[in-house]
């Protein structure tokens, strides 16, 4: 082989060097960017979970952004700490290919790629606004003489019916007795004395 | 110095079951004086009308059949009192139902039953305490003649149960006495009476779930009123390898066969919610549901045996009963 042809060789290896480390700078670059793409989402969700608590219905529309975002949690949890022009300053920025005799494409690559995998960003659109809901008519009026706590700490209410039978009401369930829902645990009468059973 | 009304409370053992008494009152020792004697009211009335005890009246009038029995005012207050029941219930309720029971193998105290090495075996089944011609109650239970002095003439071959009609009229009785003090409830075996109301509301009764004893399936405030169960999921055995129950069926001298699994009945007084539970569960839900809603003054509710529930009368809008009844309809306050 000739000096010549060395030199070619050693130019063409240098190149494909060269290339080799472009690509790998690139790759890097987009899985930054996906990561940053996902950070960028899940601080958005976070900011529309703060703004807008979301009532039931629109918790469960809500699931699939949230399980989207769950992969990347923890770097999502690192991107949600940081301001979102920080995110865009600390994102390697993708390198134009440099061709074998150093000149660099305007074409993207095939590596830039992941950047439309952040396309979840679609989900992050901002959450509809849930319209409100009416406020739960109020059909009863508890008697609450008395508030006390379960054995567990929770906070219970003594009310009196109509008849001036004392319950056990679960605090939690009086806004729900008070719209004729059912409540979460059954009231207790306080003072039952017998028990009918068959015999 | 008069004191504040006080709860005062006593707990034993009778006629094979737990008695409970509430008393309210503000002297403790008239309290505890009353509860003793009511007491000692349960022990007495069981030694004189049990019929698992020989030495009883009742087991002697059982064992006089055939001849004339000189019987005390209140055995044949008693007797007079289930004749006229099974005169009401046009027979389903019969005190004659003795030698049914026993063949059935109900021949002694639930407890021994219960407790016993052969609870499940039918061993002890074949015992015949009482000489008998008739294979069930039936029409020859008509000949049974009250006469002058308090005389009780069985026939031959016919034994008497008061098993529920003597207990309700005990507990019942139990209830006047303290009752005359101050509001009293009395408690046995899950037949509860109940005169007056404590100082915060009435008395509150719960119903046990049939299908999950732990768990109750009704609320009663009550005061002057009585309530009482009758079961076929409870006292029940084997007998021959099949299952057998107390609630004897008159009709075909053999445990009901009912979809009934439980009738409670709140009346006035607990003798009469006795008899009409029982003879609500021996009918069966059709039968059993037109009888009750012809009676006036009571309400009920039936579990049927698929846990289906039945009421009659005012009972859903008397007491609680969860998931049926709207908790909140009990607060008519407007919003």
């Amino acid at each position: 082989m000739t000096y010549e042809q060395q030199k070619s060789s050693r130019k063409r290896n240098d190149s494909k060097t060269l290339l080799t480390s472009l690509k790998l700078t690139a790759t890097v670059g987009a899985v930054s960017l996906t990561l940053a793409g996902w950070g960028l989402l899940s601080a958005a969700e976070a900011r529309n979970a703060t703004v807008d608590p979301l009532p039931s219905t629109a918790f469960l529309s809500a699931a699939p952004a949230v399980a989207a975002s769950q992969p990347t949690n923890e770097v999502a949890s690192i991107a949600q700490s940081l301001p979102v022009q920080n995110l865009a300053e600390n994102t390697v920025q993708p390198v134009a290919p440099v061709d074998s005799a150093g000149n660099t494409s305007t074409v993207p690559t095939v590596t830039a790629e992941p950047l439309v995998a952040a396309e979840p960003t679609a989900t992050a659109e901002p959450t509809p606004t849930p319209a409100p809901t009416a406020t739960p008519e109020v059909l009863f009026t508890l008697d609450i003489v008395q508030w006390t706590e379960s054995q567990t700490g929770e906070p219970m209410a003594v009310v009196q019916d109509e008849n001036g039978t004392l319950w056990y009401v679960l605090g939690t369930d009086i806004p729900l007795i008070e719209q004729g829902l059912e409540p979460a645990m059954e009231p207790q009468p306080v003072n039952s004395r017998g028990r009918s059973r068959g015999s | 110095m008069a004191t504040e009304l006080r709860e005062f409370y006593r707990e034993f053992r009778a006629m094979g079951t737990d008695v409970a008494f509430w008393l309210w009152h503000r002297d403790e020792q008239r309290a505890e004086r009353a509860l003793a004697y009511a007491e000692r009211f349960f022990h007495q009335t069981e030694a004189r009308l049990s019929r698992f005890r020989p030495s009883t009246e009742l087991s002697r009038l059982n064992r006089q059949a055939g001849r004339p029995f000189n019987a005390s005012p209140m055995l044949y207050e008693l007797v007079r009192s289930a004749l006229d029941w099974r005169t009401h219930t046009a027979g389903i309720f019969d005190p004659t139902i003795l030698n049914a029971l026993i063949r059935a193998g109900y021949d002694r105290s639930f407890d021994q039953i219960t407790i016993g090495a052969d609870a499940q075996s039918p061993a002890h089944i074949d015992r015949q305490p009482l000489p008998t011609t008739r294979q069930s109650s039936g029409p020859d239970a008509d000949e049974i003649r009250l006469g002058p002095g308090r005389q009780i003439h069985l026939p031959a071959g016919v034994g008497l149960d008061l098993g529920g009609i003597a207990k309700g009229w005990t507990i019942q009785q139990a209830a006047y006495r303290l009752g005359a003090l101050g509001p009293a409830l009395v408690d046995a075996g899950g037949d509860v009476a109940c005169v007056g109301s404590p100082p915060d509301g009435p008395w509150t009764v719960s119903v046990a779930d049939p299908l999950s004893p732990e768990q109750d399936i009704a609320y009663l405030p009550l005061s002057n009123r009585a309530v009482a169960t009758s079961s076929r999921a409870r006292r029940r055995w084997l007998h021959h390898g099949q299952p057998a129950h107390h609630l004897i069926d008159p009709r075909t001298g053999a445990p009901a066969q009912t979809n009934i699994l439980s009738a409670t009945v709140v009346a006035p007084r607990l003798p009469d919610a006795e008899i009409h539970a029982k003879t609500a569960v021996i009918l069966g839900e059709q039968a059993g549901l037109a009888y009750l809603n012809r009676l006036s003054g009571i309400s009920a509710l039936l579990v049927l045996a698929d846990g289906s529930q039945r009421t009659s009368g005012s009972f859903k809008e008397d007491g609680y009963v969860p998931h049926t009844s709207n908790f909140g309809e009990r607060f008519r306050i407007p919003a």
